[in-house]
């Protein structure tokens, strides 16, 4: 049954994806529907799900994770994997990939796999290669390629074409050329429409080199490298929650050696459960200050654990010190019941609630020298040595400001004021469908903005208009912080100027 | 008549008869009961006198007792029943918050080290009133370098971050701004206070049921402020009316008494307000001149 994915394009619907049979009857990717139609009348279609595609291809690099630590998605269709160091594991590179395609074709994907010493040749041998399978041995990348089409360099459609109109089809043509004379006529055409995404470029040079080794391409992985793993493989897998503890705990116990052994804290750890079924559940913890306490580290993660859906069951436990830090050893304790210390003892509180609540919930604040009220302060995230930084601040700080509320709203929030004079203070507000009639005032204090750059109220645009701040009482003895952005009769602007109220006295 | 005792744990039984006098009988008994509950709390704190929290206010601080507010203990703050206004609730909800923030001014100025003081809050409360600005809190005299602010979503998890912070024992106070707790979550912050001998102070919301096990509920209205002696067209010092509505430590007399304090920037700690100025809600009060009130007096509740 001949079967399309389609996707609304600039001109109407466009073939994004085929299967077999309508590829045999003609049917192109890229093709409009309507022409499609028209050569194949009963070609079924399904709309395609691009974000779906992408989450099932992450899936995939994840378990991929089984031939090489290193790897990550490659453009809308493909995976690559460094494999370096890895192969013999699998008693070679051929039954490497072999292992894979079995893998993959037991999942249910139809793969083309390319293996060479650099990525640019695998990816060329992947989608040009003869067959599914398209290997080149170590040293061989040169002959690999010889064969295979321009097209094998990722290069865009324009040079593609330009190269063939010269009479080069094969990257083998290309090696006998000289390079600069090569360089000078495919030049990288910056902003131009060549690079048009999918990692295509102009510069044929660049490409040839990528493919051979010659120049370093770096590839950022998916996922960053653990500094320091510790894992536990089971026989059978492990179903119960109480056995998922212990394997952490003795998956814990080998990583805080390791740690201990490296003089080492962990700042972020990730602990991944390889299910049965070839998926698994991850979850990660951090810490304010590097640890590598073990009780600290296992009540942190037993909290999360409660929430992982074990499956069918569990083979492998893997603990991951991603983000490390130096530590040196200190003395636990004396005696049978180590005692918390004070500074230690409030890292890990501040973990604990981080991990429950959400580290950008728990935060000191710092003050930040600037005169606009609401930039005079900043969220830092808890630790000790922020007392210096305060310190720091403070000697830039006017000593004899106006007082400040100690409440302040995350945005100014507009009111409507009945004024004696425009330019006094207000005689009664209405805020939050409550009015309020003013006993005493006190300003205004004036806080302009910096003639360079305006200040928003809220999330709205930045103005230049300055603010006066009233401290204002009302009948009840509530006290607010209100201010007037803008000046009556000023010409600079022609808004009239707005209420605030920014802060609570109380 | 014979009153015996037994207490399983100690075994100490406590035999009064008679001829011994009703109040020594009634200290025998308190004093038994607070061995029972924990006289290490009472027994600690009568041994450093300097280090009593107290809010400077001799005819509050005189139905606290000779110890003062309980270190080791959950403090509530509730808001006075709204007087039907919006702006009278919105002022009420402030001076609520202000005056737990007070409370832990008067705290941290007894304690002398400086540990970390939590304060903790739900999102939504700090969308709605505000979140704690560090140049004001600055004025107030509390120091943001040692303060650690929590915002959770859920209320639950507020009174949570409230007992872990109280269990550490490395914080000086924790402030909670707490929606409904129960009978079962106010006297576990009562136990986790107390064992940490750290105090809990806790902003009830308005509608909310007071906390069962506390070792003392205030109860907080704004009233207007004093009088600036600089400028009497600006705003004074700010002024509560404050009632002890349950003290653990010390019973209260059957009627309550409504005080009317103000907190004092310079001196840091609450001065009792001359009774004269609010004329309208205390006419008995009315014929005093003002320049006699100027000893404090305690004015009856209206």
């Amino acid at each position: 049954m001949p079967l399309a994915l389609v996707d609304s394009g600039t001109r109407g619907i466009v073939i994004t994806a085929i299967n077999g049979s309508a590829a045999a009857a003609g049917v192109a990717v890229g093709q409009s529907l309507a022409d499609a139609r028209a050569a194949l009348p009963v070609l079924h279609t399904r709309p395609a799900q691009p974000a779906n595609d992408h989450a099932a291809l992450e899936e995939l690099t994840r378990w991929a994770g089984r031939y090489g630590p290193l790897r990550n998605i490659e453009g809308r269709d493909a995976i690559w994997v460094d494999i370096s160091g890895v192969d013999h594991l699998f008693g070679g590179e051929a039954h490497l990939l072999s292992d894979l395609q079995r893998c993959l074709k037991a999942s249910g994907f139809t793969c083309r796999l390319g293996l060479a010493d650099t990525g640019a040749a695998a990816w060329a041998l992947a989608r040009f290669g003869h067959g599914p399978i398209s290997m080149a041995s170590q040293g061989s990348t040169k002959t690999a390629l010889e064969g295979l089409p321009v097209e094998a360099l990722r290069l865009t459609p324009q040079t593609v074409l330009l190269l063939r109109r010269l009479g080069l089809y094969r990257i083998g043509q290309l090696y006998s050329l000289p390079r600069a004379s090569l360089a000078r006529r495919f030049r990288e055409v910056r902003g131009g429409g060549g690079t048009s995404g999918g990692g295509l470029a102009d510069a044929v040079v660049l490409r040839l080199d990528q493919a051979l080794g010659g120049i370093r391409e770096p590839r950022p992985p998916l996922m960053v490298l653990p500094c320091r793993v510790a894992r536990q493989v089971f026989a059978e897998p492990l179903v119960t929650s109480a056995g998922i503890e212990t394997a952490v705990e003795a998956a814990m116990a080998a990583l805080c050696a390791l740690l201990a052994d490296a003089g080492e804290g962990v700042r972020q750890l990730r602990l991944t459960l390889y299910r049965t079924d070839s998926t698994y559940a991850a979850t990660e913890i951090g810490t304010s200050s590097p640890s590598r306490d073990k009780a600290h580290l296992s009540g942190l993660l037993g909290e999360k654990l409660a929430g992982i859906d074990l499956g069918f069951g569990v083979d492998v436990v893997s603990l991951e010190a991603i983000v490390v830090a130096a530590l040196d050893a200190t003395q636990a304790g004396l005696g049978a019941k180590p005692r918390r210390l004070g500074a230690q003892g409030l890292a890990q509180l501040v973990d604990r609630l981080a991990n429950r609540v959400g580290t950008s919930s728990i935060y000191q604040l710092a003050a930040v020298p600037s005169h606009i009220p609401e930039q005079a302060e900043c969220r830092m995230p808890v630790s000790q040595n922020r007392q210096r930084l305060d310190d720091k601040v403070d000697g830039l700080s006017c000593a004899t400001k106006p007082p400040r509320p100690p409440f302040l709203l995350s945005r100014p929030e507009a009111i409507t004021v009945i004024a004696e004079v425009p330019e006094g203070p207000p005689r009664q507000f209405l805020w939050r469908r409550a009015s309020h009639r003013i006993i005493k005032a006190e300003g205004p204090e004036r806080i302009a903005p910096a003639w360079w750059q305006g200040i928003g109220v809220g999330d709205g645009p930045s103005v230049l208009r300055p603010r006066d701040y009233y401290r204002i009482e009302d009948d009840h003895g509530g006290r607010y912080w209100v201010f007037r952005e803008g000046v009556y009769g000023s010409d600079a602007d022609d808004r009239q100027p707005v209420w605030y109220v920014h802060g609570l006295f109380g | 008549m014979l009153i015996g005792c037994l207490d399983k744990s100690r075994s100490t039984d406590v035999v009064l008869d008679e001829s011994s006098g009703k109040q020594s009988l009634i200290d025998g008994l308190r004093a038994h009961i607070g061995r029972i509950e924990g006289g290490a709390t009472l027994s600690a704190a009568s041994s450093c006198p300097s280090a009593h929290w107290m809010l400077g206010v001799p005819e509050i601080d005189t139905l606290l007792g000779s110890v003062g507010l309980n270190v080791g203990g959950v403090h509530e703050i509730r808001c006075a029943p709204p007087g039907g206004r919006g702006g009278g609730a919105a002022a009420a909800t402030i001076a609520q918050r202000l005056f737990g923030l007070l409370l832990g001014v008067r705290r941290v100025i007894a304690l002398k080290h400086d540990g970390p003081v939590f304060w903790a809050a739900p999102l939504s409360a700090c969308n709605e009133t505000g979140t704690l600005y560090s140049h004001g809190l600055k004025d107030l005299g509390l120091d943001p370098g040692h303060l650690i602010i929590v915002t959770p979503r859920k209320n639950q998890d507020v009174l949570w971050v409230l007992e872990e912070a109280l269990r550490s024992g490395c914080v000086s106070m924790v402030l909670g701004e707490v929606g409904a707790i129960s009978a079962t979550a106010s006297r576990r912050l009562s136990l986790a206070a107390a064992e940490a001998q750290c105090p809990c102070i806790l902003v009830s919301s308005p509608g909310s049921l007071p906390a069962v096990a506390v070792a003392t509920r205030w109860q907080v209205a704004p009233r207007p402020g004093g009088e600036n002696p600089l400028d009497p067209a600006t705003p004074g010092a700010r002024r509560f009316s404050l009632t002890l509505e349950r003290c653990r430590s010390q019973p209260l007399a059957s009627n309550r008494i409504d005080f009317a304090v103000e907190w004092s920037d310079g001196a840091r700690c609450f001065r009792m307000v001359a009774a004269v100025p609010d004329r309208a809600s205390a006419p008995e009060f009315a014929a005093f001149p003002s320049h006699e009130s100027q000893q404090r007096i305690a004015r009856p509740a209206a």
